[in-house]
């Protein structure tokens, strides 16, 4: 609350009535300042009590159409300013602060109230420059009083968080999108169980329970009988995405690393929307770095993509020991390819790093162990990850798969990030040992790999290997 | 949107206005000419007039001022009828923005606050005019402050030690990210 330039002018006017008097020895002329000070007391009295009952009573809604949008698109906010008749009578006007980086259409935006006024709303177009996650400002609500000595601003707590991100560049995903869409929603298992639909009858025995016996089936045909359901279960999705230095790999925003958080993103998005649990891993050199526990709360899906979002690549610390490391290269040197053995074997040795070691410290098998341990379902594992590690990639979806798990892993092939676009041809061998590694673990029944490509990079690679061999 | 039904004529931003005053408050100004014509001399009716005049097209602050210097001109007794008639009239005209606008309680708060400064002004009458008119001003001052703090306090804007406020003033720059 603060007083205006008329509130000094009626002060300075009794005061000079003050002065008046004194200086003609008329105490008359303290009657004058009686009244304006009477007035300047009674008015603060009765509008600020005003102030407080508009703050508690005014309403402003500030939404925005959706909650996230790509770099250089446009959001529509739109706010409304609501308020009883009760306290109608005091002008008000809305200021919505834009903060650095955003552009509304039109600007400023002020919303006035005038006396009388009870509703009022506007509409905005915000455009945004930059990634990240914007906490728009408060609007700030100012009143004033209606004879104008007083004005009130106060902040009123309708600010939406917007997520804006980089719009990376196509992406190559190798085996169909519709395999991956038909996982998330409704699923049915091939177990029969309790349920809702009535699959079949059976002969009761022991151990079923006993309020699934049908007695119209066991009158009929003298044998106790059970109804057998379809069973219906909710499938929890555990998301494991690897920020590693290895996914760092790449131009600035086409990384590796920026592909996997737009599928980690799109993973979570797709959850919430169909209310399936997902639980979120995020992958450190050292372990686990975030855990977003499996719930299927709206909140956990927003804190899942937030978590994503304030992800970034980290250094990578090294465990290896070179001297197995040599061994193991001069083994996978005798291994012929070309044999299912040697394909097999060549997943071990190729990897540098010892079994043990690595399977204790892994982050990609210590957060498959660790979410099998807070899950009692078969689950299905979103794995977002590179083909540095080959024999860990294996051995992680080996860990996931049991317990009827499920795996979904998306590859991303780093020769194709790291070699030059000038020498994308030399890469075209390791593109091919890529592809190699991708069909043997996509065998699997209950694995499914996406090649995690760029697909300018992929086209390029391929004109380059057509001009080289034509 | 809604609207106001009856737009108020006399809010006009302008300071001069052709229907500044209202019925109750022309009354009111007639009866202070009227007691000015009648106790004035030549030249402290004519001011009178001309102040009174000039209160008809002036807001209600301004048309108090200009009365009372028109009342106090003609140079009545304290406890005459003239004064205490006048002061009561000049009231009327005072109090005119309460009778556009719908202040809830407002006749009670002003009455209230009118005898608070009436009371500051009886207590220290006999300790001459330097010091009530002193006190007058202290009296208005710190009710003014006290209940800018309230208000303040109210609308949760002031910050303590242990809690940052949840809203701020619009002198104070509040902290948002993005």
């Amino acid at each position: 609350m603060h007083v205006t330039t008329q509130w000094w002018a009626a002060a300075i006017v009794g005061i000079i009535f003050v002065i008046l008097g004194v200086l003609t020895s008329t105490p008359l002329w303290l009657g004058p300042t009686i009244g304006i000070g009477g007035w300047l007391v009674g008015t603060a009295w009765a509008v600020n009590h005003g102030f407080v009952r508009h703050h508690d009573a005014v309403s402003v809604m500030y939404t925005v159409d959706k909650p996230r949008a790509a770099v250089d698109t446009t959001l529509t906010a739109s706010i409304t300013v609501e308020r009883p008749e009760t306290v109608g009578w005091l002008p008000a006007r809305v200021q919505v602060p834009i903060p650095p980086g955003v552009t509304a259409t039109p600007a400023p935006v002020t919303i006035t109230l005038p006396a009388g006024t009870t509703e009022t709303s506007v509409t905005v177009t915000l455009s945004f420059a930059t990634a990240g996650r914007f906490t728009m400002p408060s609007p700030r609500v100012s009143t004033t009083g209606p004879f104008g000595l007083y004005t009130c601003t106060t902040l009123q707590d309708a600010a939406p968080t917007l997520t804006i991100y980089d719009r990376p560049s196509a992406v190559s995903l190798g085996t169909a999108g519709p395999a991956l869409l038909n996982t998330y929603g409704s699923h049915q298992t091939d177990v029969p169980g309790p349920g809702i639909k009535v699959e079949g009858l059976r002969e009761y025995v022991p151990g079923d329970d006993l309020r699934r016996i049908d007695w119209k089936a066991t009158a009929r045909l003298n044998t106790l009988y059970v109804r057998e359901a379809e069973s219906q279960t909710e499938r929890q999705t555990v998301l494991l995405v690897d920020h590693r230095a290895r996914m760092a790999a790449g131009p600035a925003g086409e990384r590796i690393f920026d592909y996997a958080r737009t599928i980690g993103v799109s993973v979570i998005q797709t959850a919430a929307s169909l209310q399936d649990p997902i639980a979120v891993y995020t992958l450190g050199p050292d372990g686990i770095t975030n855990v977003v526990q499996l719930t299927t709360a709206r909140r956990t899906h927003a804190e899942a993509e937030a978590t994503l979002y304030d992800l970034t690549p980290t250094g990578d610390a090294s465990t290896t020991d070179p001297r197995t490391a040599t061994q193991a290269q001069t083994r996978a040197e005798t291994l012929d390819p070309e044999t299912a053995f040697g394909q097999t074997l060549l997943t071990y040795f190729t990897d540098s790093t010892q079994y043990t070691l690595r399977t204790q410290a892994d982050p990609l098998i210590s957060a498959v162990r660790r979410a099998q341990r807070n899950s009692n379902v078969p689950s299905l594992y979103i794995i977002i990850t590179t083909d540095a590690e080959p024999t860990r990639l294996q051995e992680t979806l080996d860990l996931a798969t049991r317990s009827q798990g499920s795996v979904l892993l998306f590859l991303a092939p780093s020769c194709l990030y790291t070699t030059p676009q000038a020498e994308l041809e030399t890469a075209y061998e390791q593109y091919q040992a890529f592809t190699q590694l991708t069909r043997r673990l996509d065998r699997h029944p209950r694995v499914t790999v996406f090649e995690l490509t760029p697909e300018a990079r992929l086209q390029q690679l391929v004109a380059k290997r057509q001009q080289a061999t034509t | 949107m809604s609207q106001p039904s009856h737009p108020h004529n006399r809010d006009s931003k302008s300071l001069v206005t052709i229907r500044a005053r209202d019925g109750v408050s022309l009354g009111a100004l007639a009866v202070v000419t009227g007691g000015s014509v009648f106790a004035g001399g030549d030249q402290a009716t004519i001011a009178a007039l001309g102040g009174l005049l000039l209160a008809c097209i002036l807001p209600a602050l301004p048309a108090y001022g200009l009365g009372q210097l028109a009342l106090v001109s003609t140079g009545p007794e304290l406890a005459s009828p003239l004064f205490i008639g006048g002061q009561a009239a000049l009231l009327v005209v005072l109090f005119e923005p309460l009778r556009r606008h719908r202040l809830p309680g407002g006749y009670i708060r002003l009455l209230l606050a009118l005898g608070l400064c009436t009371g500051a002004v009886v207590a220290s009458y006999q300790r001459g005019l330097v010091i009530t008119g002193g006190l007058l001003c202290l009296v208005v001052g710190a009710a003014v402050y006290l209940r800018r703090r309230l208000t303040m306090v109210q609308l949760d804007l002031v910050s303590t030690a242990s809690s940052r406020p949840a809203a701020q003033s619009s002198h104070d720059s509040p902290e948002h990210d993005g």
